[in-house]
């Protein structure tokens, strides 16, 4: 009964706290409840739609042609295969959305028995699927986002010199490659279409396989041989990352493993090994889809689950300030109440108790709010992963963390409660209290000029254990500011992006066809009449096998010019590779070993020369040399990428290339720096950057609020004895205010220090996760300001906005009748 | 001719408790001589502190005029009352109310950086020279909980003169401290008002009453009775007293 009377009272009583507390946890359960819910339900979306659609372990592609055939005969002999499916599939060359053109490699199929149709508001699957008629189309949701497509729109195929026009008529969710960020995307088709395009590309097909077989007559070619007769089969080759060669008809291929055990890339592997239909296909396995559709998720599951518990830990820091600062402005009546026989651990349970209420009460609020941010953040993922979610709470996972929260603040509260133990009822009866300011032995001194200054800056000296917690919670919020802002700096900051294996030229130059690379020189003419050359890296790029492990190759002209570089040395000669430290750790090689690269039925033997880190596949990638890349039958280069000198005319010299060589060149110039749009990165940042920064103010206000609040509790007194000496509510007003932002600059530059000792580690944690081990961190000074003036100044706003209750402060107060 | 340095007319000052309104002055019509000890008595919650923050414009009056060289307190804005807290008037508590993060050395001078006509070092001189002569040297650096009750109250009353204020105002300067730094408190009052300092105190301590040279009694929110005296003798303390009391007795205290 007595510890209901002490709560009811410590409730009525301690609303501020009581309501800080609540809205801290309710910030921090909404946020955590969200993303572990967005996560579960896109699991299993993706689970629920990878079952419906029967997703086999491995998707492969692979040209319709005798090859293939031998291939496919080979399959009975993988003892881990279960069975496999055959479906005839067409490779468009090229394909347009009305007149833009569709960045990905799009493989059109007849409508299969089973699939994912979205309903008309796309929140739902459609009960049935109606058949498509000739001229009509079915696209993977995400063309929605990245292509803003919507039904009715006119897709526009190019096979074999003719143009097939579909009319978009629905929506699918295709959980394979459906997803924004994998390069290969299946579409359906009506089968009167499909075999109408499949029969139109039968003469161009069978073109290409008798240049090939007459390759194969003559044996080795040179490589100026071998570019010559692909100009000569075809004036559309596919550059794109395919093993195909230009093959219209393909077969998309499912092979299902019977070994429940094993894991998709050993089984990939042994396909490999045993018919070579990875490296003679363009293959994916169900792994690796996964990896890469939920990747943006990942990375901002990741990096929200870090700043929240980054919260909770302010959270805690500012419950344990509060019970202290409360233990002691409450001294007399906690004093009187041991002095009535009420013992410690009746005053702690009821401390307890009310936070952990204040906290329940937040939770469930914050539950309640984690419903609709759920929403927008499912619906943000589906449009980028192209999965429909399900719609629930992730109460169980939930509930364990929230059990932790709330045990982990029982803990705490009870360790800050022993302070009751120092509570005297003889010192408390007579009115005495502990001395709040005398802990300090430097004090700022007390100057005329900027009076106020130096009050304030004593205020913060004579008791600086009340500004610890600030300062932590202030230095804390501004390291994740610079950390988050340091992670779109780094992804848009040109010697990161060649850091983690990639190219960064001012110009890129992708060739649409052969006759483009003949004009690459006169391309460069044109590049060189503004300005020098400083760098030029030409490339290809290709899926290879090596020993039976599916992975993307990257094959330059100049090896020697691509860095992320771990270990060793990059590729030079023909028998040398270099490959991602991830792909080495996952396929089990380390350098120096030797493996065999198989491509398009080619096979050569490789020396591992080094490790290197790149984004390119999600982190599993290789490099081979030009030269090296001729033994492998893999296109000549079709990217050419300019570092130049002066860079002021690349939009001149790209709008000049393309008007002029238009048709057989795409030229592009490339931004970098803050605000450069770089990859399907960009949006996941800046979502993580926003929530950041929404939630850090709010974290600010509430802690401040608290803070403040307790702070004013405690200098009542003090205030209105400067009141009485002639200080204006005004003055005293900044006065308050300046020693909280005073307080925060020093946090804000703890926070600096803190960024600079490991911003490292946190772009190495998030970055990690795009298959990048180390990344050295770009930090722009814009960051850091951006960071330390935005909590400083939220600070100083609110502090001075809750210093508005000086007003309130009598000096009447002080009177003692 | 006497010069008045305060006066009040027709102040009235009530609360509202539970609905019910409380008047704790009633129509109050007082002068305040210039150079004069006046001492306001009166048994507990009969108005006398009410009535010395009141006239200090430290608390408004619900009714009523406070006239001050001229202005009416009562309708002066909250930045003109800290201006002339800072310049005109100075005050002395019973609790002391010491900065308690201020040395005693800074609680007296910030009250004079508030005056913008005196330089820092001009400041930091005279206070140097009144906690000197209250014999506060030795413990100027220290702060208020490492002194004395006594140490602490003289501090104050440096702290409310080192503007040098046309009125000091003291609410039972003595009522938390011991007998002996009772009497060095009132003897540093006594002394100011013989340099000239006017002074308006609130006490119901006898000895702290004989100190002044005119007495009013303040009984329900009304000045009941008014005494006047010669200025204060320490030899002639005894006759004082009788007087006083029965002066005190007579209005029934």
């Amino acid at each position: 009964m007595k510890v209901l009377t002490l709560l009811r009272s410590n409730l009525r009583h301690r609303k501020g706290p009581f309501i800080s507390t609540a809205l801290l946890v309710m910030i921090i359960t909404a946020m955590t409840i969200s993303m572990l819910s967005v996560k579960k339900n896109y699991i299993n979306g993706r689970d629920h739609a990878h079952e419906y659609t029967n997703s086999p372990a491995v998707m492969a592609f692979a040209k319709d042609s005798s090859d293939t055939d031998k291939i496919i005969a080979l399959l009975d002999n993988c003892p881990s295969l279960d069975h496999y499916e055959i479906t005839p599939a067409v490779n468009p060359e090229k394909a347009y959305i009305w007149n833009d053109e569709i960045t990905r490699e799009l493989f059109l199929t007849a409508l299969p028995e089973k699939v994912l149709l979205l309903s008309e508001d796309k929140n739902s699957f459609a009960e049935s699927v109606p058949e498509l008629k000739k001229g009509e189309i079915y696209v993977p949701y995400s063309f929605c986002s990245f292509m803003d497509i919507s039904e009715g729109d006119r897709i526009t195929a190019e096979a074999a010199d003719r143009k097939y026009s579909f009319t978009v008529r629905g929506f699918i969710v295709e959980p394979f490659i459906g997803s924004e960020m994998i390069g290969i995307k299946r579409l359906y088709i009506s089968s009167e279409d499909l075999a109408e395009i499949s029969e139109n590309s039968r003469r161009h097909d069978l073109a290409i396989e008798n240049s090939a077989v007459r390759r194969e007559q003559t044996g080795n070619i040179s490589a100026d041989e071998n570019d010559q007769e692909q100009n000569t089969s075809t004036e559309n080759d596919s550059f794109l990352l395919t093993s195909n060669n230009g093959y219209i008809n393909i077969r998309l291929i499912k092979l299902y493993c019977s070994d429940a055990n094993m894991s998709d890339s050993s089984f990939m592997r042994e396909i490999e090994l045993e018919t070579k239909l990875i490296s003679s296909s363009l293959t994916i396995t169900k792994a690796d889809s996964m990896r890469y559709t939920g990747l943006e998720m990942n990375i901002m599951y990741s990096v929200v689950l870090a700043f929240t518990s980054i919260l909770f830990l302010i959270v805690l820091i500012v419950i344990a300030h509060s019970i202290r600062v409360e233990i002691k402005i409450d001294y007399v009546n906690m004093g009187i109440l041991k002095s009535q026989g009420i013992t410690e651990r009746t005053i702690s349970f009821v401390i307890t108790l009310r936070y952990l209420i204040a906290e329940t009460v937040g939770m469930i609020i914050g539950l309640i709010c984690s419903i609709p941010i759920e929403r927008k953040m499912s619906s943000m993922f589906k449009d980028m992963t192209g999965i429909l979610p399900e719609r629930s709470v992730a109460w169980g996972v939930g509930s364990l963390v929230l059990m932790i929260m709330i045990s982990a603040s029982a803990l705490l509260i009870f360790l800050c409660t022993r302070d009751l133990s120092r509570i005297s009822p003889v010192k408390a009866i007579n009115g005495g209290r502990d001395d709040f300011h005398y802990d300090s032995l430097i004090n700022a001194p007390i100057t005329k000029r900027g009076l106020s200054l130096s009050l304030s800056l004593r205020g913060i000296t004579s008791a600086k254990k009340r500004y610890i917690g600030l300062t932590f919670i202030t230095a804390i919020l501004t390291f994740f500011m610079i950390a988050v802002n340091t992670v779109n700096s780094t992804l848009t900051s040109r010697s990161v992006i060649e850091s983690t294996g990639n190219i960064a030229p001012d110009i890129e130059i992708q060739i649409l066809d052969t006759k483009g690379r003949e004009l690459i020189p006169e391309a460069e003419d044109i590049i060189s009449s503004y300005t020098d050359i400083e760098k030029k890296i030409a490339l290809s790029s290709s899926y290879v096998s090596i020993d039976g492990n599916n992975i993307c190759c990257m094959i330059p002209e100049q090896p020697e010019l691509l860095r992320g570089l771990l270990k060793g040395r990059n590729p030079i000669y023909d028998n040398e590779l270099m490959i991602t430290k991830m792909a080495a750790e996952a396929f089990g090689l380390k350098m120096g070993d030797e493996v065999t690269v198989s491509h398009n039925g080619c096979s050569a033997e490789y020396i591992i020369t080094g490790l290197y880190q790149s984004t390119t596949d999600a982190g599993i990638s290789c490099v081979i040399p030009s030269e090296g890349g001729k033994k492998l039958d893999i296109n000549p280069s079709h990217l050419y990428a300019y570092y130049l000198k002066d860079i002021d005319s690349k939009a001149e010299i790209v709008r000049k290339i393309n008007n002029k060589y238009g048709d057989s060149m795409n030229a592009d110039f490339i931004e970098y720096g803050r605000g450069a749009i770089w990859g399907e990165y960009d949006i996941i940042t800046l979502t993580i950057e926003f929530i950041i920064f929404v939630f850090s103010i709010l974290f600010v206000l509430i802690t401040m609020i608290m803070i403040c609040s307790r702070t004013f509790l405690q200098e009542r007194h003090d205030i209105g004895v400067y009141k009485a000496l002639g200080f204006t509510t005004q003055r005293l007003r900044m006065q308050f205010s300046i020693r909280f932002f005073l307080v925060s600059m020093v946090g804000g530059l703890l926070g600096a220090v803190f960024s600079l000792l490991f911003t490292e580690d946190f772009l190495s944690f998030v970055f990690g996760i795009m298959g990048v081990v180390k990344v050295t961190p770009v930090f722009t000074a814009g960051s850091f300001i951006l960071a330390i003036s935005f909590v400083s100044v939220s600070v100083l706003i609110f502090a001075y906005l809750i210093s508005g209750k000086i007003k309130m402060v009598s000096i009447r107060e002080l009177i003692t009748e | 001719m006497k010069n008045f340095i305060m006066k009040a007319e027709d102040l009235s000052k009530s609360f509202s408790h539970n609905g019910e309104q409380i008047h704790v002055l009633s129509h109050i019509d007082m002068e305040i001589e210039e150079k004069s000890f006046t001492v306001i008595m009166g048994a507990s919650g009969s108005g006398k502190s009410t009535l010395l923050y009141a006239l200090s414009g430290m608390d408004k009056a619900t009714a009523g005029k406070v006239i001050y060289n001229g202005m009416n307190l009562v309708s002066q804005s909250e930045k003109r009352l800290a201006e002339l807290r800072s310049r005109d008037f100075g005050f002395i508590f019973q609790q002391m109310h010491l900065v308690s993060n201020l040395t005693l050395f800074e609680n007296v001078a910030v009250s004079g950086y508030l005056d913008r006509k005196k330089t820092a070092s001009e400041v930091r001189r005279r206070t140097e020279e009144l906690l000197s002569s209250m014999g506060l040297s030795e413990v100027s650096g220290h702060r208020p909980s490492q002194v004395s009750g006594g140490e602490q109250q003289r501090c104050a009353i440096a702290r409310a003169i080192i503007n040098s204020p046309e009125l000091l105002f003291a609410d039972e300067p003595t009522g938390a401290l011991n007998r002996r730094n009772s009497t060095e408190v009132l003897d540093l009052l006594t002394e100011l008002n013989r340099k000239g300092q006017s002074i308006l105190m609130v006490t119901h301590d006898l000895k702290a009453a004989l100190r002044a040279d005119r007495l009013l009694y303040l009984e329900d929110g009304k000045i009941a009775g008014e005494l006047e005296l010669p200025p204060y003798n320490a030899s002639e303390e005894k006759s004082r007293e009788k007087q006083v009391n029965a002066w005190l007795a007579a209005m029934d205290w």
